[in-house]
């Protein structure tokens, strides 16, 4: 395989403690390697840019039915969206819900190299590895939906730790899964009865057992195992008016139990898209940002991460395995609603959303994700997510990368709000002034996901022996700059390498790339 | 993930029996076969005790 030398970039790696020191990134076979050990490398030039590792989304969805469900439903989704094939790109279409493909090149472009599918049926697990298997160019996992599921509900109803495990182990092998999601406990379950489970109290019908019970017993079972990744958590009561108290108790059902795993990850717990989770009020009249209590706790307890599960405002399509959520959701909005129930094993719905900026509420949900970063004391611990294509799509992130860095660039988009005032009221954004660095971008979307996933011996940072996976941005931090320029550039990468193969080269995709690259998929090109 | 567990007969009667009442798919036919995953990286913990 051919070696590289990326040369006096700016680089950033939170592993390594660098802060946009010039440095070189040297590759060969696939992996990161010390600069001596190259022999006769091609010469990157990186001079004025800004070099990191390949980009890691700990929460996204991206493949298997209900995302093809979201396809097949939106037809308007794909309305002139699609871009036939050019050179060796294959067509691609789609927005919100992008075709495999088209998912595949976007992350690349965003110098993304490694993404999660944060919740796979069981028994459509073949469906999740098949558009896996189409995806091109990403690493990918997905996590298996454990919180609804029958033999679950049993076990933990006794507290069966240890059977609780050995089917988790089963479930993992058989569906090829990489870790343990939990959507709404028993919620979903409840909702095959027209029911819900509304905070973490709430019995299961017919079942017997609390959202507390099962939260606890999957995180013990997961210990027990000693999995690379903590349990991974969508609470009960999501987008609800009202809902961070749902919320705190769920994070103290983690207080106490302590990590047993040799991948590095200091949580228990991983809680994802907590944009969702932080609502006051008890209305949507009167729904209110709750990030400082939600985030007081998370900064003083080390054993939980989060992600943000960021509002980009844009039209989007919702799904998830918190059926009753969606069925709220098009009560709500009046659009049309994709529902289905999975055996014995979980559930899902599917709804179009627009986050309007003209909403208040839509307005206050962007808010509240950007304060949860904004925040955080320890940016290893928040992941920048849009719970894709949830709060939005996941093109966005070089968008988000912008608000979070520039006060500015919040204070416009502040100041294009239809209720500003009521906005600035109901949330906190107005009184932050905090601006992260790229050190911090790299902390919350490179080193911070790769240790909560338990990866980070292969992905998430510049250290010699991992995954060759390096991104090369058009962007001087050094010189002074707009806030449109941190988007412009982190939504178009310079170079892109894959496992040491280059896939984007002047931000055009590599044809030696498609010829090299081995997690190109299967079948005809 | 490849998690190593201690034999455990129970879950194993509790899977079949779960599959003969209530899944409309056989056991057989539930598992993700290797040719499903073209590149697979398997990740392996051993929690036998
Ligand atoms: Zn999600």
């Amino acid at each position: 395989m051919a070696e590289y030398l990326i040369k006096n970039g700016f680089v950033f790696d939170p592993v390594l403690g660098i802060k946009g020191d010039k440095a070189d990134v040297a590759i060969k076979d696939g992996k990161i390697v010390e600069t001596t050990a190259l022999s006769s490398p091609k010469v990157i030039d990186a001079a004025e840019k800004t070099v990191m590792a390949g980009g890691v989304d700990i929460h996204a969805h991206v493949a298997g039915p209900k995302v093809n469900i979201g396809r097949n439903f939106r037809p308007e989704d794909k309305l002139f969206t699609y871009k036939p094939k050019n050179g060796i790109e294959r067509m691609q279409g789609g927005f919100s819900v992008p075709t495999t493909i088209r998912t595949g090149y976007n992350y690349a472009r965003m110098g993304y190299t490694t993404v999660m599918e944060a919740a796979m049926p069981p028994l459509y697990a073949r469906h999740v590895h098949e558009e896996i298997r189409d995806t091109p160019i990403l690493d990918q996992g997905a996590y298996p939906v454990f919180g609804n599921n029958w033999f679950v509900l049993e076990y933990l109803k006794n507290h069966e730790i240890e059977n609780t495990a050995a089917y988790i182990a089963w479930l993992l092998r058989v569906t090829k899964g990489y870790a343990v999601k939990v959507v709404n406990p028993g919620g979903t379950e409840a909702w095959g009865w027209g029911l819900n489970c509304e905070n973490v109290h709430d019995p299961v019908p017919y079942f017997d057992i609390t959202p507390a019970q099962i939260i606890k017993g999957l995180i013990e079972a997961n210990e027990y195992l000693g999995l690379p990744h903590s349990m991974h958590m969508h609470a009960n009561n999501l987008g609800n008016p009202g809902n961070y108290t749902t919320t705190l108790d769920t994070f103290k059902l983690s207080e106490g139990i302590k990590p047993n795993s040799k991948f590095g990850r200091d949580q228990v717990m991983h809680h994802t898209h907590v944009q969702f989770h932080s609502y006051g009020g008890d209305s949507w009249a009167n729904v209110d940002s709750r990030t400082k209590e939600i985030m007081d706790y998370v900064n003083s307890h080390d054993n939980i991460t989060i992600d943000m599960g960021q509002v980009t405002l844009d039209e989007t399509t919702t799904m998830t395995a918190d059926g009753p959520f969606e069925h709220h959701l098009t009560e709500l909005n009046h659009l049309k609603w994709a529902n289905t129930d999975v055996e014995l094993e979980t559930g899902s719905g599917v709804v179009p959303y627009v986050y309007s900026p003209d909403i208040k509420v839509c307005a206050i949900q962007w808010a509240i994700g950007l304060e949860l970063a904004l925040l955080a004391k320890d940016s290893m611990r928040i992941y920048l997510t849009t719970d894709h294509p949830n709060a939005g799509p996941f093109i966005r992130y070089p968008r988000i990368m912008k608000w979070l860095m520039s006060q500015e660039a919040r204070e416009q988009q502040i100041d294009a709000f239809k209720h500003k005032d009521k906005v600035i009221d109901a949330t906190n954004i107005a009184g932050i002034d905090r601006e992260l660095d790229l050190y911090e971008i790299a902390q919350m979307t490179r080193a911070g996901p790769a240790k909560s996933l338990g990866l980070a011996h292969m992905y998430g940072s510049l250290v010699p022996g991992l995954e060759a996976d390096v991104a090369v941005y058009d962007f001087n931090p050094n010189e002074p700059y707009v806030p449109d320029e941190i988007e412009n550039a982190f939504s178009s990468v310079r170079y892109l390498f894959k496992t040491g193969v280059q896939v984007i080269n002047d931000r055009q995709a590599d044809p030696l790339g498609e010829r090299e690259g081995q997690r190109e998929p299967a079948g005809d090109a | 993930m490849n998690a190593k567990v201690n034999e455990n007969p129970q879950v194993m009667r509790d899977v079949k029996e779960k599959f003969l009442r209530y899944y409309t798919v056989t056991l057989n036919n539930y598992e993700v076969s290797g040719h499903y995953l073209p590149n697979p990286y398997v990740i392996e913990v051993d929690a036998t005790q």
